[in-house]
């Protein structure tokens, strides 16, 4: 197992005391943040059209030729490369079956063990490479932290974690019709995989006794190589681009301890605005599929904790984020760019008991060359 | 409290500083654009044989052939001067005419017939301007490309002498590359 650096996992802590509060009313102040900034912030954008004639040769050959970047091309343009860093945080608090919340009380009258909250945080290291206008290629390394509470029935709190890297994921965008250069609407083909080397053997101390296995939702990787098919449709205007995914998880085979991850399937719908040449806001709708566990652990009681039962893995979410993003199109920090989003669950049905998302937190910086 | 105030302004607090403060604008040309100012700026780098413009009154012809990528954008260099010269903006189908011009944009449309095209402009004065990733290699003299999403050029200088023109040491030295026929 490879562990994390002690600053990253620093810099998570952090993460969780800032965001610990409860996620009620930080999903309030998004919303009126994201209304407040709409409404000052995209009111008044003077437009003046910029003006080649008046360039030298020299000057006309340093200029990007595409400029609304900070919108983002979705894939990268010929003999370009990308570096970036993203963080994803997901807060779980509390336990749902079906639409309905339930108590601790209520687990704890079917289970010895029930999970109270749970902390996942992934710091994926991202590589991109553009042989052509047409293809992007792509390899995400991601490095997991996961801690989850939990409350035994005769009251004993205890918290278990997890770290290291994730499976790793290797992809490509093909450009199956429109053109980055001149056209407002494409569709890509997304192919990838994940390659699984993140451990499905984790392990931790319980009330139970030490070093016991750890539960699915506490594995860092899936341990199978599994298929990362996507359609996406783009479009885009001088001030506005909108998206459309959809992308299954297709696992193969059964990994080393007997079991297959569910299913899973993603669908998005994104839009977003230019507010400034540097700036842009967005919102997206992120729908979830996931199926329960196919086969099981042996080394996992299902009957003592939820999250050690394969047959209560499974649910569906629709997510609603919203995001500011920056970026720099010249200058010292010329093709860098930064993001910052935020969202929550509008709906989630699980096979419960089982945790709900509370709240999801991605930050993204990038540096294109 | 006071630790989710900071984090909720923390969420929607993005600094200008070191970022991009030009002014706004909300529409970005695309590359053909660029492609046309190249053609236009180009002009005042090149020397054409004696008497291949015509009278000092002349117009310098700017020629577009086959499938127009340009839109409205190549009339947007009809009237504007180049070596002292007004510019007047033609349209090829075909190859009658063509050796009138004396820039010459010749669309990846014509990939198949650039052999012909090429044997019917001959020794022309003609400055050959293409988009195809071979045209250089196959005779013509300057070819474009957007790489890194930037505009770029190559120049075959060879192509170039035998059409009698003289491409400065300035314009060759913002080319990418220098090619050879067939290399």
């Amino acid at each position: 197992m490879v562990r994390c650096s002690r600053s990253a996992w620093v810099g998570t802590r952090l993460l969780h005391r800032c965001l610990r509060p409860r996620a009620t009313i930080l999903r309030r102040g998004v919303v009126a943040g994201f209304a407040v900034s709409i409404l000052f912030i995209g009111s008044g954008t003077a437009a003046l059209a910029q003006d080649l004639t008046d360039l030298s040769l020299q000057e006309l050959l340093e200029r990007d030729v595409l400029s609304v970047n900070v919108l983002g091309t979705h894939t990268h343009l010929a003999g370009e490369r990308m570096i970036g860093y993203k963080l994803m945080f997901m807060r779980m608090d509390g336990n749902r079956d079906g639409t309905d919340g339930i108590s601790d009380d209520d687990v704890l009258a079917g289970f010895p063990v029930t999970p109270t909250n749970m902390d996942m945080a992934m710091h994926m290291v991202e590589v991109m490479y553009a042989p052509s206008n047409d293809l992007t290629l792509m390899a995400m390394v991601p490095f997991v932290s996961l801690s989850m509470d939990h409350l035994t029935r005769t009251g004993v709190r205890f918290t278990t974690d997890s770290r290291g890297i994730g499976d790793i994921t290797l992809a490509g965008l093909y450009t199956l019709f429109g053109d980055v250069g001149t056209g407002r609407h494409r569709l890509l083909l997304n192919a990838g995989v994940t390659v699984p080397t993140g451990s499905i053997d984790e392990r931790g101390d319980t009330p139970a006794g030490q070093n016991l296995k750890l539960p699915y939702p506490m594995q860092v990787g899936s341990g199978t190589l599994d298929l990362l098919p996507g359609l996406t449709y783009l479009g885009e205007s001088e001030t506005w681009a909108w998206m459309l995914e959809g992308k299954p998880v297709v696992r193969l085979g059964e990994n080393d301890n007997a079991y297959t991850l569910g299913q899973q399937f993603h669908f998005d719908g994104w839009g977003a605005r230019k507010v400034t040449d540097w700036a842009s806001l967005s919102a997206q709708l992120s729908g979830h599929v996931w199926r329960d566990i196919d086969g099981a652990d042996p080394d996992l009681n299902p009957n003592m904790v939820p999250t050690a039962d394969p047959d209560l893995r499974g649910g569906e979410r629709v997510d609603l984020l919203f995001a500011l993003n920056a970026y720099a199109a010249s200058g010292t920090l010329d093709g860098v760019r930064a993001a910052v989003e935020v969202g929550f669950p509008v709906y989630q049905s699980l096979d419960g008991p089982q945790l709900e998302t509370d709240l999801r937190v991605n930050v993204v910086l990038n540096w294109t060359f | 409290m006071y630790v989710r105030i900071v984090c909720l302004l923390a969420v929607f607090t993005v600094s200008p500083m070191g970022l991009a403060t030009s002014s706004a604008q909300t529409q970005s040309p695309s590359e053909y654009v660029y492609k046309v100012e190249f053609l236009h700026k180009v002009a005042p780098f090149v020397e054409w044989p004696e008497g291949a413009l015509g009278a000092s009154t002349a117009p310098l012809v700017l020629c577009g052939l086959g499938d127009d990528p340009f839109g409205p954008a190549l009339d947007t260099v009809e009237g504007r001067t180049a070596k002292g010269r007004t510019i007047e903006v033609r349209r090829f189908d075909g190859l009658d005419g063509l050796d009138e011009c004396h820039i010459l944009f010749i669309s990846s449309s014509e990939r198949e017939r650039l052999a012909d095209v090429m044997e019917f402009l001959g020794s022309s004065s003609v400055l050959t301007v293409g988009e195809t990733e071979d045209f250089a290699q196959r005779g013509g003299i300057i070819n474009l490309s957007i790489t890194r999403n930037r505009l770029e050029f190559e120049v075959n200088l060879g192509a170039g002498n035998r059409a009698g023109l003289q491409l400065s040491s300035q314009l060759l030295s913002l080319a990418t590359r220098i090619v050879r026929d067939g290399r």
